[in-house]
């Protein structure tokens, strides 16, 4: 068998058993619990589907308008919840994967073994990606079973968007694995890139547009009065400079891409066509892919070419 | 099929400014136990890793089993086994999982490494701990447990850095003993310590290294002469009356510790020529020894005395 699937075997069978992966899957079924139990008359009432708009900007600077049925505003909850757990998860999984070998002499023993480096590296990151999406696939049913039970509506092609939208949550959290990967490369100690990236990956999706907002303010000048000329100008200006920092943030990438998703059509009162909606996506699901690719290419550089001992 | 077992020529590494591993070269033949001995810090792990690809080289050239390593890493760990010095293995494994994973890696048929694993783990004494997590092994068992992976091919080589440190007594037996079943087999063993009298015991040939150079490699005896050489031979006399004055070429000192008893440091084996001269001046020769230096007495002045 290919070594690297061995190593991915291997990976996946500690990693699902590791205190930290069952503490943050505890925590996401805790949330979605809550989220799930306090949004349930909500779902119930909704009556019949419509088209508006998210209100996403501040925290995400994600705009779009959605088709909202019961199974979307489950999944957008559910969405929202997963940009930090995602995270953590991903981060949690990668953040001392190589570094803890070389303290712990593991990588020692392993490479007496003919294997190769990189054969070690895809495997480490093929078996978290197995469990990424498997974690991602349980989220979903988690979301599709909730809609069933509650005896509310589901259409296939809501289910196909949510499977997709499925898919983008795994590739937000292969994101943030990819970086903690970087991160396990580029600290000794695997105490520290832990933590480094597990602030991150709370920071991001949390902060980061607080703090953008208050650079970008900072750059646009104070607010013109909202009825005169130059306030659409400022407002404009405003918004592109949030949108330029928000390339760099991957949630931004990711709940744009799921509002895409979910889109709706005012004139239709119906979801976007998937393939329109993919094409407006597609700069995010670039971005998303070159910041899955960026760090584990350099991951990989520096593990091929470090000392091990 | 080259009957030397491992080449290392010129090897270089350094770690920042330091110099772990400085132009040392040196052969290992096939079926032959190496004992590579130092004191800590001298450069034996470092040279390891590189003969390992651990770490990279900064120059030099590595051949095992008659593979580059720098070309074909791969083809020689195919048939070596390496047991590391302070490794850990995966703690969330349980035994049985660990040699599982690590026989993965070779193409053996499922149930020849389900035998193997049995019988290895049998040997190191784990059998009844096989499903038990590694984390929750002791330091001994663990150490039980990477000797158990370092076998799990079979190995043709086997390499091993400080084998017995961390190991209890028994464990320390099972190491020499599959040493020596390997010598037997005509397998090669490249094993490092710092228990000279581990080194002394298995060894056929020794290699000794100082602050990352080879100061001293060849077979034991050979290493001792050459230390002789260098040092002196000492031989011990003691005739029936008192010693006189021993005007002999190559005597380098000499020192009475009684009329009747001399201890000469001569350049050369001189004791043909010293029981002449004594008989010469009409006393009858009770003993003479010449003391052979120990491996600790050539260990000693190759780390402390050489520079």
């Amino acid at each position: 068998m290919n070594p690297s699937w061995n190593v991915a075997k291997k990976e996946l069978y500690i990693a699902v058993r590791t205190k930290r992966f069952l503490i943050v899957m505890a925590i996401y079924f805790l949330l979605f619990g809550f989220i799930a139990y306090s949004t349930k008359s909500e779902l119930m009432d909704m009556g019949s589907a419509r088209v508006g708009s998210v209100g996403l900007w501040d925290m995400w600077a994600v705009r779009g308008d959605v088709y909202y049925t019961p199974f979307t505003l489950m999944f957008l909850l559910n969405m929202s919840l997963l940009t930090i757990v995602g995270a953590v998860l991903g981060v949690s999984l990668g953040a001392d994967a190589i570094n803890r070998e070389v303290e712990e002499g593991t990588a020692k023993v392993l490479f007496g073994h003919p294997i190769y480096r990189d054969e070690v590296i895809n495997g480490k990151f093929l078996g978290f990606a197995v469990l990424v999406l498997s974690t991602s696939f349980l989220t979903f049913l988690l979301t599709v079973g909730l809609i069933l039970l509650l005896g509310l509506p589901l259409t296939m092609d809501s289910f196909i968007r949510g499977l997709l939208g499925m898919l983008v949550t795994a590739l937000y959290t292969l994101v943030y694995l990819s970086f903690g990967l970087f991160l396990s490369t580029l600290f000794k100690k695997p105490e520290n890139s832990l933590i480094v990236g597990l602030l991150l990956a709370i920071f991001v999706p949390i902060f980061y547009n607080l703090i953008a907002g208050a650079i970008v303010d900072k750059i646009v000048g104070p607010e013109p009065y909202w009825d005169s000329p130059a306030y659409n100008t400022w407002e404009e200006s405003r918004n592109a400079w949030i949108l330029r920092f928000n390339m760099l943030n991957p949630t931004h990438h990711y709940v744009q891409l799921v509002v895409y998703i979910f889109g709706g059509d005012e004139f239709t009162n119906y979801y976007t066509p998937l393939g329109d909606a993919l094409s407006y996506g597609f700069n995010n699901l670039a971005l998303l892919l070159v910041m899955l690719l960026l760090p584990f290419a350099f991951s990989y550089v520096r593990f091929l070419t470090r000392d091990l001992n | 099929m080259s009957t030397t077992a491992i080449m290392v020529d010129n090897l270089i590494k350094s770690y920042g400014n330091f110099r772990a591993v400085d132009g040392v070269s040196f052969e290992v033949k096939e079926g032959e136990v190496f004992g590579f001995l130092g004191p800590n810090g001298a450069g034996k792990t470092t040279t390891i890793l590189s003969i390992l690809g651990i770490v990279v080289p900064d120059s030099g050239r590595i051949e095992v089993l008659g593979y580059d390593t720098a070309v074909e890493p791969l083809k020689a760990k195919e048939k070596l086994g390496y047991l590391p010095e302070s490794a850990t293995i995966y703690g969330e494994l349980t035994a049985w999982k660990n040699l599982e994973f690590f026989a993965s890696f070779y193409k053996i048929p499922r149930l020849e490494m389900e035998r193997r694993i049995t019988e290895l783990l049998k040997r190191v004494g784990l059998w009844e701990a096989r499903h038990r997590k590694a984390k929750t092994f002791s330091k001994g068992m663990r150490q039980r447990l990477l000797l158990a992976q370092a076998l799990i091919n079979d190995p043709e080589l086997l390499i091993f850095d400080e084998p017995t440190s961390g190991l209890d007594p028994e464990g320390a037996i099972l190491v020499k003993e599959i040493i020596r079943e390997y010598q037997r087999e005509g397998k090669t063993v490249f094993f490092s310590s710092h228990v000279l009298s581990e080194v002394e015991e298995l060894s056929d040939r020794v290699g000794i290294i100082v602050r990352g150079k080879l100061r001293a490699v060849g077979k034991l005896d050979e290493v001792k002469r050459k230390f002789m050489e260098m040092e002196g031979y000492v031989i011990k006399v003691e005739t029936d009356g008192p010693i006189p004055e021993l005007k002999l070429p190559g005597v380098v000192s000499i020192e009475r510790p009684s009329e009747n008893s001399a201890v000469v440091v001569a350049r050369s084996d001189i004791r043909a020529e010293l029981s002449r001269y004594l008989c010469s001046k009409g006393l009858a020769v009770v003993s003479l020894t010449m003391e052979e230096p120990s491996l600790e007495d050539v260990f000693l002045k190759t780390v402390y005395g050489g520079e």
